[in-house]
């Protein structure tokens, strides 16, 4: 009697525990089952697959695909680029295109301020030590960009004379390869100063998932020996997508397909050919204007 | 082609090939869903062998041809010398296990549904970019050393599962990643159609609910319909695990072992060791798994000299050894460093946990969520494991192989993130819980074995599989 008793609790109890968890995972299976099938009737694949990866935004399938369908090499996509961190659309285009091809460049759903040097994000503090002129400072970027163009170092205080700023860039914590080293000789006393690189950081951030960089700074006082104070903080200026040296050749909405400069030289002077072509194809593709996002 | 065709069509690899080539190897006395399995995954490490000896892909299809023919006769040949006598008894014909078979099955094609109406999205993104950017490659069959490896240099990530959608994708006449992935949810429903083999014979109408019960609780549409390998290899060696407590459910294991194999003994070193070619972490997760069922088989009772033992254990383990260095061999020999298992870790990485102790306190957040999580199903799968060690002393065995399995897979998974080069907290939001869902096969097990002898010992049937049901199977 016991043993059953022992038996009958040590059944209900999981029984109890755990039957609400079925319950909800079947109805939310058996939900699923009628919109499913009556998706699978009244679409096709590619509709499916335009739906869920977007046509002008998210991943861009649909317009990578439109632009991919009228380039005459069929083993190349382009380089593409997006607001956000899709970098694998290409893999879902038909046929064998397994090379990236910078000639061509296509950003969807990009904004203005996405192609414009601005402010990419506030680093951290890494190291830093009061009285000490040397700091370390780590700042992630999350997504792509083409070019780090500035540093912007705000002082605690502001400095009582010009100051000598040294600056290095640093890969990552793990790999201390050097990206860029910098000099700026007796700096105007401002609390605030915008440093330009030039030349600036080129291919600068690319698929480094969540790797931070390492930004060593040094300060030194010019030879009057004023006071230095402490950087309070750094921020990072860059151009998410560098259209330099590309011309714009079809745009739809906020996505556009450019190519570059030399290429497409290259291509009006031979006057016909594939590329021709494809340039009069892109030229008949019509916009949607946004359509088929709805 | 009309996508219901193209469905019609991917039955072939998905049921037919398996099929024949497992009927091929085992007879009556290996369960239908077992020698599925087994098919699938020999089918699918002969295709990498012929990548990885860099055949080339006509000659590879002309051998895996050849290969299947050699099945198909020899399983006729064994279908004819055991035909089974149809049952006029509609009584029988209706017997529990074929109505948990129609369910599962019915579940199935529900999946299938889900996966077609579904493709994947940026959501997915390791998913796409590891995982069908092999596919892909592999349709057009490149040399071994020029598979693609994604934004990550981690060339030596092993490819059992795109190797079989690529046969799917194959057989269904275009390159379609929908259609490879209804590899997973198969794989998931005839994992849970092999748990009819814990307990043979005759299924009772008392315990027939369990399996589609635990099927529905541990649906994970994530990880059985995105292309995400992890349910893929908690799968395979759950297969093991299936394989390795029927084996400690035998009351006679003993018997006799000495100079043959023991069936439940191969086919678990076979899974738990082609685990290792489903993703680098299923090496790791076999290696647990076997070592798990080695350490309770040497350990517990029936009480017998140890060195007896090892030495009864020592050809699974040096097949198991065979199976694991296999990938490592390919990589070898095409000249790919094995050392440095992704961009997170390289194995020295592995020696230098001790200096990364202070990480504990961001990763004992992410294991007490995890464990909170998932409290309902390890609150019920501890109280049913009490109860069963009291009630079923026969169960400790396999209770005990399979916590030190769970517990040991746990302890592993977190120990990654003592030495991860990535940034701690990226990685575990983006990878933690999909590593520890890996053993979910464990909670399966265990609930299913659990409430399967409860209910026989509220019978008072007692647990004992003896020989005569195994032969009813």
């Amino acid at each position: 009697m016991k043993n059953r008793l022992l038996i009958a609790a040590g059944s209900i109890v999981p029984l109890l525990i755990l039957s609400p968890l079925v319950i909800q995972k079947a109805l939310s299976f058996g939900g699923e089952i009628l919109p499913n099938f009556k998706l699978l009737l009244t679409t096709n694949e590619e509709a499916r697959r335009i739906k869920a990866c977007g046509d002008l935004t998210n991943m861009g399938y649909g317009y990578l695909k439109r632009i991919t369908d009228c380039i005459p090499d069929a083993t190349i996509y382009p380089v593409t680029r997006h607001r956000n961190f899709y970098p694998w659309t290409h893999l879902l285009l038909p046929g064998r295109r397994d090379k990236a091809d910078d000639r061509l460049l296509v950003g969807i759903d990009i904004d203005e301020a996405d192609v414009r040097e601005g402010m990419i994000v506030q680093a951290i503090p890494a190291f830093r030590q009061a009285g000490s002129l040397m700091s370390v400072w780590a700042f992630m970027t999350d997504l792509d960009y083409d070019q780090m163009t500035g540093i912007q170092i705000e002082f605690e205080t502001p400095p009582s004379g010009p100051v000598t700023v040294q600056a290095a860039l640093l890969r990552s914590k793990e790999d201390h390869s050097v990206l860029g080293e910098w000099t700026w000789p007796a700096v105007t006393a401002e609390k605030k100063i915008f440093f330009k690189l030039d030349p600036p950081v080129r291919h600068f951030s690319f698929g480094r998932g969540s790797t931070p960089f390492l930004l060593m700074l040094k300060l030194a006082s010019d030879p009057s020996g004023a006071a230095v104070p402490s950087v309070g903080s750094v921020g990072i200026a860059g151009v998410k997508i560098n259209l330099e040296g590309y011309t714009v050749i079809h745009t739809d909405a906020r996505s556009f397909t450019a190519m570059r400069n030399d290429f497409l030289q290259q291509i009006l002077s031979a006057g016909s050919g594939p590329w021709m072509d494809f340039l009069m194809k892109i030229k008949d593709l019509k916009s949607t204007g946004g359509q088929r996002n709805a | 082609m009309p996508e219901w065709l193209r469905l019609c069509l991917a039955c072939i690899p998905l049921f037919v090939i398996p099929g024949i080539v497992g009927k091929a190897f085992w007879g009556c006395e290996v369960y239908w869903a077992s020698r599925w399995w087994f098919g699938m995954i020999l089918s699918g490490l002969l295709l990498i062998f012929g990548h990885g000896a860099n055949l080339h892909g006509g000659v590879v299809t002309i051998l895996f041809s050849v290969f299947f023919i050699f099945c198909a006769v020899k399983s006729f040949q064994r279908c004819k010398a055991a035909q089974p006598e149809i049952s006029k008894d509609s009584s029988k014909r209706f017997e529990p296990g074929k109505i948990v078979a129609g369910i599962l099955f019915f579940l199935l094609f529900c999946s299938y549904l889900d996966v077609l109406a579904h493709p994947l999205t940026a959501e997915h993104w390791d998913a796409l970019s590891s995982w069908w950017n092999k596919v892909r490659a592999l349709y057009f069959w490149p040399p071994f050393a020029e598979t693609p490896c994604a934004g990550w240099d981690f060339m030596n990530y092993p490819y059992l599962g795109p190797m079989l959608e690529l046969l799917i994708i194959r057989c269904t006449g275009g390159l379609s990643e929908s259609f490879g992935r209804l590899l997973f949810p198969t794989v998931y429903f005839m994992w849970m159609m092999t748990f009819n083999l814990l307990f043979p014979g005759k299924i009772r109408w008392r315990t027939f609910w369990l399996i589609p019960f635990i099927a529905i609780l541990f649906y994970d549409r994530r990880a059985f319909t995105s292309g995400y390998q992890d349910g893929f290899v908690g799968l395979i060696c759950g297969m093991a695990a299936v394989h390795f407590v029927r084996f400690f459910l035998k009351e006679n294991r003993l018997q006799g072992i000495d100079g043959r194999w023991d069936t439940d003994l191969f086919l678990g070193v076979f899974f738990a060791g082609a685990a290792s070619f489903v993703k680098s972490e299923g090496t790791f997760l076999g290696v647990i798994l076997a070592a798990a069922a080695a350490g309770v088989f040497l350990f517990s009772e029936p009480a017998g000299k140890i060195p007896r033992k090892i030495l009864i254990l020592l050809p699974y383990i040096i097949f198991f050894g065979i199976l694991v260095c296999i990938w490592p061999g390919f990589l070898l020999l095409n000249h790919v460093n094995i050392l440095r298992m992704q961009n997170a870790f390289v194995m020295s990485d592995l020696l230098g946990f001790y200096r990364n102790l202070d990480r504990w306190e961001m990763i004992r957040l992410f294991v007490a969520h995890s464990i909170l999580k998932n409290w309902p199903v390890l609150s019920a799968c501890l109280m049913l494991s009490l109860v069963s060690a009291l009630a079923v002393p026969k169960l400790r065995r396999v209770l005990a192989f399979l916590w030190l399995a769970g517990i040991g897979h746990g302890i592993f998974v977190t120990f990654l993130y003592f030495v991860t080069r990535l940034n701690l907290q990226w990685h575990l939001v983006n990878s933690f819980g999909r590593l520890m869902f890996q053993h979910f096969f464990v909670y399966s097990c265990i609930l299913y074995t659990t409430g399967h002898c409860l209910l026989d010992a509220w019978d008072r049937k007692g647990l004992s599989v003896s020989t005569e049901r195994e032969r009813s199977i």
